[in-house]
């Protein structure tokens, strides 16, 4: 009993190993174009999308995906670490780092007994308990807090990236206009000149 | 020696313009002297012979003495170095001769730190540098640690001996540092190792390759300040002003007024509009009055027409100007400037003599007013309008030149009056439209110290340039005063234009920036640490317990910290952390005071990371070194644009209906500017690439050449290879190549090394190292002799990756490189030492030969890959090596030549079986491309066109002089088609099904087409084969089917261009379009009428030929795989070498390309793309497009065939073919005994290596491929490529209605698969 606990753990701490975890992945991303943007580090065993309950925004998905070997996993975060990487043509590169044993919905829960009472207000303990409690809702108001900003903050990035992407894109319309319709060409031969027009 | 002693007594106490001299009247710094640290202990260190040299006494006196100390104080606001002479006096020293900077520079820079680092305890690494770089702003290059490297004892014995300084963090913590700091920083001057060097090196030329026309370019737009007229770093508006300006007040000199923007501002604005083309305000420049510019809402001023005056005018003011002598005339302008005519300002003409601008002539060269619209040639320029240094004979200067492009000179007109102070009269004459807001911030800021900074981008010729001393402690109260002006004007900023940069910019990251915020933000080093020291306090009172409750809640906060900002310095936010919670542990919910914290926090963080830092540590391998996201930031301006393209347009109405002038029409647009214009598209086009090609850029946009062909390409190179060589894969992607190379030679008995590099992980590890390939060094690998190395660099921007990796690679001396590389790679033989070319395939490698790795379809398969012009595969031999590799090259086959091979059918039978095999075996890529297909039937409309298409469709196969050959040919063909028809109807039975029910709609019509266009269309071939039978050339060919397609075309145009179709069978193909026109009702037809004239494709191949044969029979034996599956490249191959293996039917749909494709089908193809377009851009437009480009075989299938089948692998669509025929009761060998040797008469010329007929394809695929890429870009589009940003997509719905020609960009492709890492363009992208 004890020793297949004990093999399932370290199975378990094994395939931490194995894993990579990976956020800021565009909404686009499905399994198999994971699947296959890792493919090419080693080989996928299987992908996990972290469900992401903190924000019914559109908050980029996180996802655990399990390589076949560690090395694997460490060539992977390697790799996404040092050259920004993209999927689904989203312009922000995805994140990787070494997943953790919390991050995995079925990891083998620890035998602890968690055990609910109620606290006279003279125990001492409910003095701690309490300013835990606050500590609790403070960190969740900062945590929210900060959260809006950074998505504030992306959402200007992003905006101000849509930005010069049509600007730059208007310039290129406005050029592929004129040569496209023969304009520019025209006046080339008017000219009598040479363009390099690839 | 009274004299002398006087000298020693009163001799100088400081020397300016010195340097230092040792034994060998070498320059040498002062610090090899012994330093004396204090007045009462001697000098420590060496003792050397030095001398001093320099001017005394205000240059009065010359200083030649022998010095045996140095010291230094640090206790005035610019520390003082003095030297002691011989005679025991201390000399200050002032300011070194400028030729000896350069030496005494690290020290200079040290003892410059020290003082900085003495009074600012608390100051930080940043303001470190920027204090030093002010300080030292004369020097090219920026001090750095690098600098300080050099005299770390001293530093560190500073710090001893000295308490203030030992308090300043910086210079403690830098010593801590040192070791790794080092090495950075080693790395960053790029001299010191040799890896850093090559790497600069290699940055460099991607500079000149990407940059190679950029020195011209920024020539065409003024480069002045607006304001001062100067040069120095300019911000140019986005608008169509074209105006530049100098954003920083601390940066300008001469009293600009400049737009007083701070650096964190400027960093942080990407597109600058000046206020001006903001509010669509703009001053008459002949009055100087605002007035509106918005043609939309009634415009009262207008631009001049020229690409690049960006001046306004009242069209009275212009009007009066341009005909001050005739008021007719003025009149009629106005009028028609009112109504959006165009025209050019008096600027375009010498005010003199009314001619042009000519700048290739230096006396036609014009001199522009900068106040108002006047020019004169420089002949004609007034004897008053003086130039500099000819003020002697009584003039002001009032004329510059190297400050306006085109070589043009800068004057102020004799009209306004020079001020003497500034220079230039008086400056006036820009009025922004302001607002109030604006106008305290304004007036606030010119109250302002100026500071000098040094200006580094955008360096432009500046003459007037009048350095403001600097004084650090004016420098001081400037920055204190600084962050309430960048807060308001930071909340404007962001008001009107958000287009601050939340990324690198620490300001722009408060949100809700208001004037305390700000400073709280700017003042972020004292804040922290005054809130610590009172948390101390706090805690020291507070008992145990709640210290341990704040130890819990600070290691929470770290945790917070980390986890919001994963590269935070850390110890900076626990003290931060901690001690704010502590002030706010009461606090139930988040307040103001606790919200500003946390974006303290939060900037803290932010600003910890630097851009610089981020772009240090993901150090870009030499392939992704360059970006042109500054170019298309910086230089191509939405205003450039605009002012560019309508002066095109408005110069080619100007010559084709006004009948101007040339010279009127370049005075409008100069020919530079059109050129400028295409130069532009291309960057942008690299540029945006990954949007204007959406998906296929997953991941790092590498592009791996697939198995099969690797496999081949090993087939072919193991004959070469002897026991111990070593086989170096110097891009191995996934790593294949070496793989298979080791396997099919230890199945030969060949025992080889193998090393593999490639800047990415591969998958396989075998003999990899990660590593850049441009970073290995001679003497890492096997001598020359033993080395065979190559195979798929990236490509790059004109093959300029390629050709760096291949003169990498040319340094090993290796014995064989094989390469697959672009046509346009430099030819190795003409390197140096050439190399000789063993052989080369150009076809080899065209089709989908490659794949994406990590890239996926929209039915999550790999994406493959193609290339428009398909990159060779070439083998090169170094020169000793070349007769030995010839003869195993001669003896294997790879070389083209005529052979006799009796046992060819023999030959090709063993193919045929061993590729049906293998079909099933390497289905991998087969199989993916019918998944892909699955789609394609989804549109109805399409799949109509794509049956009704197909309902015309013949083959033949060709039979040429050698009867008995072709018949036994043609059973090993029959059998073989019955195959593969089977295969084929399974693989494509839903299609088929569909297929037929309509061809029972269309079908009537379809026969009839086929009679009245087969009949024509046949004779002609008939006499063509004749002919070439006669000549006897295909003797060896076995089969020449050829297929025609006609397609019905409904509309009139269409009937047009298949009448105008081809241009050796044009009757033919009018008929036929005649008749589908006439005949076709369906509304299929009508659709793909438009994009399918009737054309007709005929083939026929001679591919049979011997060495193919013998190369054939090799490779059956080998079990060569999937080449006849994929067939791709054969027809071009034919050149120099034919692949028995192949399929008659593929060749002959090869053939019929150059017969049938004419401009005129281009034309519709590209205007017509609307609806059938769009049905099947989705799925089909890829490969389409792919087969277009890269395999001439499949063109003729493509238009008419393909669509349907896009997606079907090429072997299923042969099958696909072949089923076809055996449904068809016509069936294949009537029609293939008629048709088939037209063909052969092309063939025999390629086959005779004279290419005559090849050359006429090669050039009507160039012809044609332009248009492939119409159909790429809609693809985009159809793929609804993930929202760029994270948002919509209304680009790409942009394109959506076709514009005619729209789509024209010839080499839409081009970027894509070319590069097989991400072109610049990408890189840029990722700099964001």
């Amino acid at each position: 009993m004890e020793s297949t606990a004990q093999t399932e753990s370290a199975a378990f701490k094994e395939k931490v190993r194995r894993t990579v975890y990976l956020d800021n992945l565009s909404p686009h991303v499905t399994e198999s174009v994971l699947k296959t943007a890792l493919n090419q580090f080693g080989t996928v065993k299987s992908v996990e999308f972290i469900p992401n309950y903190t924000e019914s925004k559109n908050i980029p998905l996180c996802a655990l995906v399990e390589m076949e070997h560690v090395k694997q996993a460490k060539a992977v975060i390697a790799a996404l670490g040092e050259f920004p990487f993209m999927m689904s043509g989203m312009p922000r590169p995805v994140r990787a780092r070494p997943a953790e044993v919390e991050m995995f919905d079925d990891r083998p829960k620890p035998d602890r007994i968690i055990r609910c009472c109620w606290l006279n207000p003279n125990d001492p303990a409910f003095e701690v308990a309490q300013k835990l409690k606050q500590m609790v809702r403070q960190h969740a108001a900062e945590a929210s807090f900060v959260l809006k900003n950074q998505l504030e903050e992306e959402e200007k990035l992003a905006k101000q990236q849509r930005d010069s992407l049509k600007a730059n894109y208007k310039k290129y319309e406005l050029i592929d206009g004129i040569i496209g319709d023969g304009t520019a060409q025209r006046l080339v031969r008017r000219y009598g000149m040479k363009v390099l027009d690839n | 020696m009274a004299s002398s002693d006087d000298e020693v007594e009163f001799g100088p106490t400081s020397v300016s313009n010195y340097y230092f001299e040792d034994e060998m009247d070498q320059p040498v710094s002062f610090s090899v002297l012994p330093i004396q640290w204090s007045e009462n202990e001697s000098p420590i260190g060496d003792k050397r012979r030095v001398s001093l040299r320099g001017a005394a006494d205000k240059g009065l006196q010359t200083i030649h003495k022998d010095v045996t100390a140095w010291k230094f104080d640090l206790n005035n606001a610019i520390p003082e170095i003095s030297v002691l002479s011989k005679e025991k006096i201390w000399i200050k020293l002032l300011k070194p001769r400028k030729s000896f900077e350069e030496t005494i520079r690290t020290i200079l820079i040290t003892v410059h730190c020290l003082s900085y680092g003495k009074r600012n305890p608390e100051a930080s690494g940043k303001s470190f540098w920027d204090h030093l770089s002010r300080t030292f702003s004369l020097y090219e290059v920026r001090p750095s640690q690098n600098d300080l490297l050099d005299h770390m004892d001293l530093i560190s014995e500073a710090l001893k001996r000295d308490d203030s300084l030992a308090k300043s963090k910086f210079l403690v913590t830098f010593l801590e540092e040192k070791p790794r700091k080092k090495k950075i920083s080693d790395q960053d001057i790029q001299t010191t190792t040799t890896s850093a060097f090559i790497v600069d090196d290699t940055e460099d030329v991607m500079d000149d390759v990407a940059n190679e026309d950029e020195s011209d370019k920024d020539d065409l737009f003024d480069s002045a300040c607006a304001f001062c007229d100067n040069g120095g770093e300019l911000l140019c508006c986005e608008g169509r002003c074209l105006r530049s300006f100098h954003p920083i007040a601390e940066d300008a000199d001469n009293s600009c007024e400049t737009l007083h923007l701070t650096r964190e501002e400027v960093d942080a604005i990407h597109n600058y509009l000046c206020k001006n083309c903001e509010y669509k305000q703009h001053q008459c420049y002949a009055c100087g009055k605002l007035g509106s510019s918005d043609k939309d809402k009634g415009a009262e001023v207008f631009s001049c027409a020229s690409a690049t005056c960006g001046h306004f005018y009242h069209p009275l003011c212009i009007s009066k100007l341009l005909f001050w002598d005739d008021e007719a005339a003025a009149e009629n302008l106005q009028k028609s400037i009112v109504q959006g005519g165009s025209f050019t300002c008096p600027l375009h003409k010498c005010y003199v003599c009314k001619g042009g601008e000519n700048m290739m002539d230096s006396e036609l060269q014009f001199a522009l007013c900068r106040r108002c619209p006047k020019a004169y040639h420089r002949k004609c320029l007034p004897r008053k309008i003086a130039f500099e240094g000819e003020e002697e004979k009584g003039l002001i200067t009032r004329a510059w030149e190297g400050l306006l492009p085109n070589k043009r000179i800068l004057i102020y007109c004799l009209k306004h009056e020079i001020i003497d102070e500034l220079g230039t009269p008086s400056r006036d004459h820009i009025k922004f439209p302001r607002t109030e807001e604006e106008k305290t911030v304004v007036e606030g800021s010119k109250k302002k110290q100026k500071l000098e900074l040094p200006s580094c981008k955008e360096k432009v010729g500046s003459m007037k340039s009048n350095p403001t001393s600097k004084d650090s402690f004016q420098g001081k109260s400037a920055v204190k005063t600084l962050p309430r002006f960048s807060a308001m004007k930071h909340g404007e900023i962001m008001k009107k234009s958000g287009k601050l940069s939340a990324v690198s910019d620490s300001s722009s990251k408060v949100k809700t920036a208001d004037a305390s915020k700000s400073s709280l933000k700017k003042n972020m080093k004292s804040v922290p640490v005054g809130v610590d020291r009172s948390s101390k306090l706090v805690a020291n009172k507070t008992s145990l317990g709640e210290r341990l409750f704040a130890y819990v809640k600070e290691t929470e906060h770290i945790k917070l910290g980390k986890r919001d900002t994963p590269d935070s310095e850390l110890t900076k936010t626990v003290t931060v952390t901690a001690a704010s919670k502590k002030l706010s542990t009461e606090l139930p919910s988040l307040d103001a005071d606790s919200e500003r914290r946390l974006l303290a926090l939060m900037e803290d963080a932010a600003s910890s990371i630097t851009l610089e830092d981020v772009k240090k540590k993901h150090r870009m391998p030499s392939t992704h070194a360059h970006s042109l996201k500054t170019y298309v930031d910086r230089t191509i301006k939405l205003g450039r644009v605009e002012g560019s393209v309508e002066a095109v347009q408005t110069a080619i109405r100007k010559l084709e209906e006004e009948n101007s002038s040339i010279e009127d029409a370049k005075a409008v647009c100069q020919p530079e500017v059109l050129d400028q214009i295409f130069k532009w598209k291309n960057k942008l086009r690299v540029y945006l690439s990954p949007f204007l090609y959406g998906m296929r850029y997953t991941s790092f946009g590498r592009h791996f050449t697939k198995v099969d062909k690797l496999q081949d390409i090993v087939d072919r190179l193991h004959w070469y290879v002897q026991d111990g060589d070593m086989i170096v894969d110097f891009c191995c992607g996934a790593n294949d190549f070496s793989c298979l190379m080791k396997k099919k030679l230890e199945a030969t008995g060949k025992k080889c090394f193998y090393k593999n590099y490639d800047i990415m992980p591969a998958k396989n590890d075998f003999n990899f190292e990660k590593r850049d390939w441009l970073t290995v060094r001679p003497g890492e690998l096997a001598p020359g002799s033993q080395l065979i190395m190559g195979l798929n660099p990236p490509f790059g921007v004109k093959a300029a990756l390629a050709d760096l990796f291949i003169n990498k690679a040319l340094e090993f001396n290796p014995k064989l490189l094989i390469l697959i590389v672009p046509p346009e790679t430099e030819r190795l033989d003409i390197k140096k030492p050439p190399y000789d070319l063993v052989w080369e395939e150009e076809q080899f490698l065209s089709g989908k030969s490659f794949y994406l790795p990590g890239s996926v379809d929209e039915n999550d398969k790999q994406m493959d890959q193609w290339n428009l012009v398909s990159p060779p595969l070439s083998l090169w031999s170094r020169h000793d090596w070349t007769a030995k590799h010839k003869a195993i090259a001669e003896k294997n086959g790879h070389i083209n030549r005529e052979h006799e091979g009796s046992n060819l059918e023999k030959n090709s039978n063993e193919t045929r079986i061993i590729d049906q095999h293998m079909e099933d075996d390497s289905g991998q890529y087969g199989d993916t491309s019918m998944l892909t297909d699955l789609p394609l039937q989804i549109n109805e409309a399409e799949k109509l066109r794509h049956i009704a298409t197909k309902g015309h469709k013949e083959s033949s196969p060709v039979s040429d002089s050698d009867k008995q050959n072709t018949n036994d040919y043609r059973k090993n063909q029959s059998s073989k088609d019955t195959r593969k028809r089977e295969h084929h109807n399974k693989n494509r039975g839903s299609e088929m099904s569909r297929k037929s029910a309509v061809d029972e709609q269309s079908g009537g019509r379809r026969t009839g087409m086929e009679i009245s266009s087969g009949t024509p269309h046949h004779s002609p071939t008939n006499v063509i084969s004749g002919r070439s039978s006669a000549e006897g050339h295909p003797s060896k060919s076995i089969e020449m089917p050829s297929m025609s397609h006609f397609e019905p075309s409904t509309s009139r145009s269409h009937m047009q261009s298949g009448t105008a179709c081809g241009e050796i069978q044009s009757s033919i193909r009018g008929e036929t379009g005649l008749v589908s026109g006439i005949s076709s009702k369906s509304p299929a037809d009508e659709q793909s009428g438009g994009r399918h004239p009737g054309r007709e494709i005929q083939f026929g191949n001679p591919h049979r030929r011997s060495p193919a044969n013998v190369i054939d029979s090799r490779s059956s034996a080998e079990v060569r795989p999937s080449r006849s599956i994929e067939m791709p490249s054969v027809v071009d191959n034919g050149r120099q070498h034919f692949e028995p293996s192949m399929s008659g039917s593929h060749r002959s749909a090869y053939g019929g390309t150059q017969a049938s494709f004419s401009d005129d089908m281009e034309l519709r193809l590209s205007m017509n793309n609307s609806d059938s377009y769009s049905a099947f851009r989705y799925n089909g437009g890829v490969n389409v497009g792919e087969q277009f480009t890269a395999r001439g075989r499949d063109n003729g299938d493509s238009l008419g065939y393909r669509p349907y089948i896009s997606d079907i692998e090429r072997e299923s669509d042969v099958r696909s073919q072949f089923g076809y025929y055996g449904q068809e009761p016509a069936g294949s060998d009537p029609i293939f005994g008629q048709l088939g040797s037209l063909p052969s008469t092309n063939y025999g010329h390629i086959g005779s290596a004279t290419a005559a007929p090849y050359r006429m394809n090669t050039s009507v695929m160039q012809r044609y491929a332009p248009q492939l890429h119409d159909l790429n870009p809609p693809m985009t589009h159809r793929f609804e490529p993930p929202p760029p940003m994270g948002g919509t997509n209304d680009l790409y719905d942009a394109r959506a209605p076709p514009i005619p020609g729209y789509q024209a960009d010839p080499f839409a492709n081009t970027p894509g698969p070319h590069y097989p890492y991400p072109p610049p363009g990408s890189s840029g992208w990722l700099d964001d």
